[in-house]
Formats: C-alpha cells, structure tokens, sequence
C-alpha cells in the first residue's frame, strides 16, 4: 500500500476512484462476498496499522473486525464524499478512540497537555539553539536500518508514542495521506494535527539522536 | 500579461515571507519534508538554512528520520488466515436486508 496515491481523483488501493468504486460499493451492499474478498486485501492492513496505533496489540483485530460490520451497517449511507478507504478508516479510528478512552482513561490519546512540544527546551528565550543537534554517524536511512538495536530502538519509540500521534504519523508518513485527509480520518482539527507530527517525528529524532550518541534506547518517558 | 501575473504571485509570496528563528524552523520541518508549506513560508525556511548551519543539520538528519520510519514500518500484508477469519466474520454477522 506503501507510496499509493490516495487522492479521490487517482486511485485507492490499486482501484480507479469513481466508477469502479460506484460498482464495488454496490457489491458490497449486495453482500457479494467476492467483493469482499477483493477489498479485504487491500485495506486491512492499514486498518489494522492504524488500529494498532490508537489502541494497542491486544484489541487491534478486534476493532478490524467490528469497524467491518460497522461499514456493512452504515454502506447504504455512504454519500461518496470521501473515498471508501478514508471512510472506512475513520470508522476505524473512531471505534479505536472509544476503545481506548473505554478501556485506559488514564492516559492520554493526543499526549498534547504540555505546552512546550518535544525538544523545546533545547532552544533559548530568543528561540535559538541552546543545545544544537549533533552531526549523525549513520546519517542515512540504509546506515540507520542496517544496527539491528537501533532499528528496535525506532520500533519501540513509535509503540510508545501517544496514541493519536503514532495513528497521524502512520497516515502521514505510510499511507501517505495530506494533512487535510488525516484531519478528516482522526477527526482532529488542522493546527492539532500539525501538533500531533510535529511532536511524533521530533521524538523519533531524539531517540535516533540519542542512541548514536550513547549507543542505548532513551528511556520511557 | 503573463510576467504581470507571474509577478502578482512573486509578490504575494513576498509578502508572506518572514525572518524564522531556529525553534519556529524546527515547527516547519517536517511540512518543508512533506512539501506542505506555503510557497512564502517554504522560502522563508529555505533562507533561513542558508545562514544557519544547525537548522541545516537539523533538516536534513530529520529528513533521513521520515525517510528510516517510512521503510521501517511498512505494512505486512494480510495474510490468508486473516483474510478468511474476516471473510467468516462477516458472512456470520450479515446486516439483514429490509
């Protein structure tokens, strides 16, 4: 799915948006299970990518599962607005938020509450740099994935990311959706989710910053 | 009539244009990555890499950041098992027709 271009004019999931959209709909809301053979291939793994992001391993297929049924109820309703895979992932982030919010009250979904974003304090009052970035040993993406603990080290940083941040990082940077897209999907407003970036690619910075200075993963929090 | 036009939009970007410091080109970045910045903020942080050496570092080991994410967590496709529990789960649970 990785580098598709999900704009409603082009194509979504290797499908023309428009009339063969039209048709497939129609198949589904027929409950013609090739359709559904044609589809689930498709989208599934972002779903449950973005499932995962918001509410975690253990109830990711579980909210795949349900944001299904949820699609075959709502179908008949769907205007086309938007294409049917944005749709079908904000059913998605949707049941993943109340999840979530049912499930760990305690924590946060957007990890917003701090006024001062990540690295802030690495700057002055004037807004220059108190503490200027360090030049990277491994200053490519191949060097990067070639340490097998740095690579883990990525992995567990975008596991622990607030919810929302990992879910609007995943949209952003591997289903390769615009701002205004993700807005719409997460039902966050614009300015949030420059935030909810801005903040999730400034810790993954640090954590690879921090491991080729130290040679460890930073520690949670 | 074209130059006139062409030099509406350079003025426009013009006045859009603004001086950054560090901290407010760290907010832009990841938009300047993306290409999602206006054309008078995206020459605004264009000139400020130019004069700024850390900003330029910055930008571009943040660049190879997206770039290692992007190729680190690419989607598994769905496996055949996972594709008929979900085919089985909607096929029980058909929505009944009017």
């Amino acid at each position: 799915m990785k580098g598709e271009n999900k704009n409603n004019k082009t194509s979504t999931g290797g499908m023309r948006q428009g009339a063969s959209e039209a048709a497939l709909i129609d198949r589904l809301i027929k409950q013609d299970e090739s359709a559904f053979r044609q589809i689930i291939p498709l989208y599934q793994p972002s779903m449950r990518a973005l499932a995962l992001a918001i509410a975690g391993d253990s109830i990711a297929d579980e909210i795949v599962q349900e944001a299904w049924l949820a699609m075959m109820r709502a179908l008949p309703a769907f205007e086309q607005r938007s294409s049917l895979k944005t749709w079908l992932l904000r059913i998605v982030a949707n049941e993943a938020k109340s999840r979530f919010r049912r499930e760990k009250r305690s924590c946060s979904l957007e990890g917003l509450e701090s006024d001062n974003g990540v690295m802030a304090e690495r700057y002055g009052s004037n807004g220059h740099w108190s503490l200027p970035p360090a030049r990277w040993e491994l200053a490519t993406p191949e060097a990067i994935l070639s340490e097998e603990e740095l690579k883990e080290c990525i992995e567990l940083t975008v596991k622990r990311l607030p919810p929302l941040q990992g879910a609007a990082l995943k949209l952003k940077e591997l289903e390769d959706y615009s701002s205004q897209e993700i807005c719409n999907i997460l039902d966050v407003s614009a300015s949030n989710i420059r935030v909810l970036l801005h903040r999730a690619r400034n810790s993954l910075y640090e954590a690879i910053e921090h491991f080729q200075a130290t040679g460890n993963c930073r520690p949670c929090g | 009539m074209n130059i006139f036009r062409r030099r509406g939009i350079v003025d426009h970007a013009v006045s859009g244009i603004a001086m950054l410091n560090c901290k407010q080109v760290n907010e832009l970045a990841g938009d300047y990555h993306s290409g999602e910045l206006s054309l008078a903020k995206r020459i605004s942080v264009y000139v400020h890499l130019l004069m700024c050496v850390h900003c330029r570092r910055y930008v571009k080991q943040l660049g190879v950041t997206i770039d290692s994410v992007k190729t680190l967590l690419e989607e598994p496709a769905c496996s055949d098992k996972a594709l008929e529990e979900t085919i089985s789960h909607i096929t029980n649970n058909k929505v009944k027709k009017d």
